[in-house]
């Protein structure tokens, strides 16, 4: 038995070790960090636990897929059990080391006020219910674990609101009852989910779900759930993709109109407008239910959610594309630059949709009442920030899937360290001392370097 | 002479430190249709897109239509039709979207012949192409290469996946496409039967370098089984120059040989006191023998 749990445990790819070894490692500083001194409550506690349940039970829930779901559970002896004995080894093993190393961290950092009336039963309930949620996210959807990120948006966006409110009556103990049923709900989640996967068959959802991790495989299978027949569905992306139905051919020769040929390709779809509305009707509706008006401080998010609504079906599907985009009868310099124009357009468009939505709802933050202007600055400073973003983007998707990770963290720590050298050179030749229009400065002119450079290694690159 | 489509001189292509080809020269001429043929990580897909500029090679050139592979011009690249081995196309788009979009960028599109394929192929054109499986991607990425009626067309593994019907419908199509002789086929595969039945020309690539290159017919009739009866006893090692594989049993032997000559079979006749007897071997059967040793 000994001997089938060490191979099983040599299954864990090393990529994914590492990982979880370096972030272990990162942990207790980050903890530190995060604390900086000050009192931690309970739901600090929660919140500084719950990205780390996310990263490591998702991952184990995708593993736990890849190998329960396949025939051989079904066909090697002890296959199973082993897999299931050393999933739950790791998970003691790395929860243990989550609560040690963090206790050590905040040793000195309780406030006995605030964990007074702590209810630890409740605490352990709801971590128990977060590492069951995510590891479920993971056992279920397979790689695209990540599609739980939203959660953990929803814990920041929800930061100081009724949903920790909800959280508070758990850990606070005072409604014992409530903490029993969350144990319970926890124990029989977890018997159920053992017994699933010990007896998962070709018939079940999590096999009809992504399994793979072919790009060109899971988006069969996403597109192959649509309904044949005209359904809501059907409709929306009809809509959406209503562009498709008007091309025009051939294909105008102006530079503009090329470009808007090579966005279909990238699934940029149409209403911008209403994206913005559509995020104006659901601030406003927290806003309401919450009576407090959002709290947008960070427009940089906005720069990474243009960046990331473009780049993330891109990245994840397209490079197979290349060999075939890069055969258009176009020169290969022509070719790049369309598809720069048009992932670049794109981005612009994501990026002003969300930032005009941003733009309302500070200026209005409840329907009828008017708060004044937000920070103009601000939107600036988000707007500089798309540059390098999608120079880094654009490097990154041209390489190889295999050391994009890798490449990509190296890539991030040097643009981070050219921009504050330039700032620093820009604020000693102009003596400005305030660092954020410095910054705003140096952004640009990085990003704009680093999309030139991008675009002469595209030139040069293999992309087939 | 006639004149050369595609010409490779010394080109040698290697990732990180392994070499995939090395020093390949090749030249395929106008008309012909060619089949490249190789064991699993031969080097064929490599050498494909070396040739088309989706690879830079490391050292060497390569020559479509006269211009140099990694800088071709929109006109030339307009003359070309490629089916990657893998195919990802944009699995949002339905099917008539995906033949619009890229049908847009070519000057001359031949809306007749795409309806045709997709009739014959039985691809619904307002089904998604995310939905579609395997196969289904696979005849309509081939779809898209003749959609512009291309002066050459270069195919990777095009029929692994399709079923014997669109097979069957797909080397018609290339066989019409060859039977104009303006027109160059380049095809790679593992399935022998097709390029039997439709290549002129065979290139044989192994472990990146090529082994053979020249028409079928000549392969055919260069390879051939032997068997050797003899009175005596045969040595256990027969030593003959081209030979590819021996089977000796005691007073005969099954030999595979390349170079096969009128004067060599008497040679052997003469050499062994023998009776030899000749056999024609299939495509298949030559792949096998000259991967052999």
């Amino acid at each position: 038995m000994f001997e089938q749990l060490a191979v099983v445990l040599k299954s864990y790819n090393r990529w994914s070790v590492r990982t979880l070894v370096v972030l272990g490692m990162l942990w207790p500083a980050f903890v530190y960090w995060y604390v900086q001194g000050e009192y931690l409550d309970p739901l600090g506690y929660i919140n500084l636990f719950g990205p780390m349940l996310l990263v490591f039970f998702g991952a184990l829930g995708s593993k736990a897929k890849s190998e329960f779901v396949p025939f051989r559970s079904r066909l090697i002896p002890h296959w199973s059990l082993a897999h299931l004995a050393v999933a739950a080894g790791l998970s003691v093993v790395v929860v243990l080391f989550l609560a040690g190393t963090a206790a050590i961290s905040l040793h000195g950092n309780f406030s006995e006020g605030h964990w007074k009336d702590v209810s630890y039963l409740g605490m352990f309930g709801f971590l128990w219910f977060l590492a069951l949620m995510f590891f479920s996210v993971g056992y279920f959807s397979g790689p695209a674990f990540l599609g739980g990120m939203p959660l953990v948006f929803a814990l920041l966006v929800f930061r100081g609101h009724d949903f920790l409110r909800l959280i508070s009556i758990l850990v606070q103990g005072k409604q014992p009852g409530i903490v029993t049923i969350v144990i319970l709900i926890d124990a029989v989640g977890s018997v159920a989910l053992v017994r699933r996967m010990l007896h998962v068959d070709e018939e079940m959802a999590e096999r009809r779900w992504t399994v793979t991790f072919d790009p060109r495989e899971q988006q069969r299978q996403m597109w192959s759930r649509e309904a044949p027949d005209r359904g809501i569905r059907q409709n929306i992306s009809s809509w959406m993709f209503r562009s498709l139905d008007e091309i025009q051919r051939p294909l105008r020769q102006d530079l503009p109109s090329q470009i808007r040929h090579f966005q279909l390709g990238i699934m940029a779809p149409r209403g911008y407008m209403a994206v913005s509305v559509l995020m104006v009707l659901i601030f406003w509706t927290i806003n309401l239910v919450t009576g407090n008006p959002f709290p947008v401080s960070d427009y940089f998010f906005w720069s990474l959610l243009g960046i990331n609504s473009v780049f993330a079906q891109v990245m994840f599907s397209q490079r197979n594309s290349f060999q075939w985009i890069f055969m258009l009868p176009l020169r290969r310099r022509e070719i790049v630059i369309r598809y720069f124009g048009a992932l670049l357009t794109s981005v612009l468009k994501m990026w002003f949709s969300y930032i005009l939505a941003i733009f309302v709802v500070q200026w209005m933050p409840f329907p009828g009442s008017v708060a004044g202007a937000p920070p103009l600055l601000s939107m600036i400073e988000s707007f500089a920030a798309l540059f390098p973003l999608f120079g880094i983007m654009t490097l990154v998707l041209m390489w190889p899937r295999e050391v994009r990770a890798k490449r990509a963290v190296v890539l991030v720590l040097l643009v981070a360290v050219l921009i504050t050298l330039i700032a620093v050179t820009i604020g000693k030749v102009t003596k400005m001392h305030e660092p954020a229009p410095v910054f705003t400065i140096a952004a640009f002119l990085t990003g704009i370097g680093l999309i030139w450079f991008s675009y002469r290694r595209w030139l040069r690159a293999d992309l087939a | 002479m006639t004149e050369a489509i595609l010409e490779l001189q010394g080109v040698s292509k290697s990732f990180k430190n392994k070499s995939v080809l090395e020093r390949i020269d090749l030249s395929i001429p106008r008309g012909s249709v060619v089949g490249l043929l190789g064991k699993n990580g031969a080097g064929k897909t490599t050498l494909l897109k070396c040739a088309l500029g989706l690879l830079k090679t490391n050292s060497g050139t390569s020559r479509i239509f006269g211009e140099d592979s990694w800088d071709l011009s929109g006109e030339t690249k307009a003359r070309i039709g490629y089916v990657p081995q893998k195919i990802d196309l944009y699995a949002w788009m339905k099917v008539r979207q995906m033949i619009s979009y890229y049908a847009a960028f070519y000057a001359r599109w031949n809306d007749a012949l795409t309806q045709a394929l997709l009739s014959d192929w039985e691809l619904d054109a307002e089904d998604r192409v995310g939905k579609l499986s395997e196969g289904q991607v696979q005849k309509l990425g081939l779809i898209l290469a003749m959609g512009h009626e291309p002066d050459l067309l270069i195919l990777d593994e095009p029929a692994a996946s399709l079923d014997p019907q669109a097979r069957r419908t797909f080397l018609a199509a290339v066989i019409e496409i060859a039977g104009n002789h303006d027109r160059t086929v380049i095809l790679s595969t593992h399935l022998t039967s097709d390029l039997e039945r439709v290549a002129s020309d065979i290139v044989l690539l192994k472990s990146g370098v090529i082994s053979y290159s020249g028409s079928m017919d000549e392969l055919k009739e260069s390879v051939k089984s032997l068997t050797l009866r003899t009175e005596r006893k045969l040595p256990a090692n027969l030593v003959l120059p081209g030979l590819l594989k021996c089977e000796t049993h005691d007073n005969h032997a099954v030999l595979t040989m390349k170079g096969v000559t009128t004067d060599r079979i008497r040679s052997l006749e003469n050499d062994y006191a023998a009776t030899v007897e000749v056999r024609d071997l299939t495509l298949e059967d030559i792949f096998v023998e000259v991967h052999r040793v």
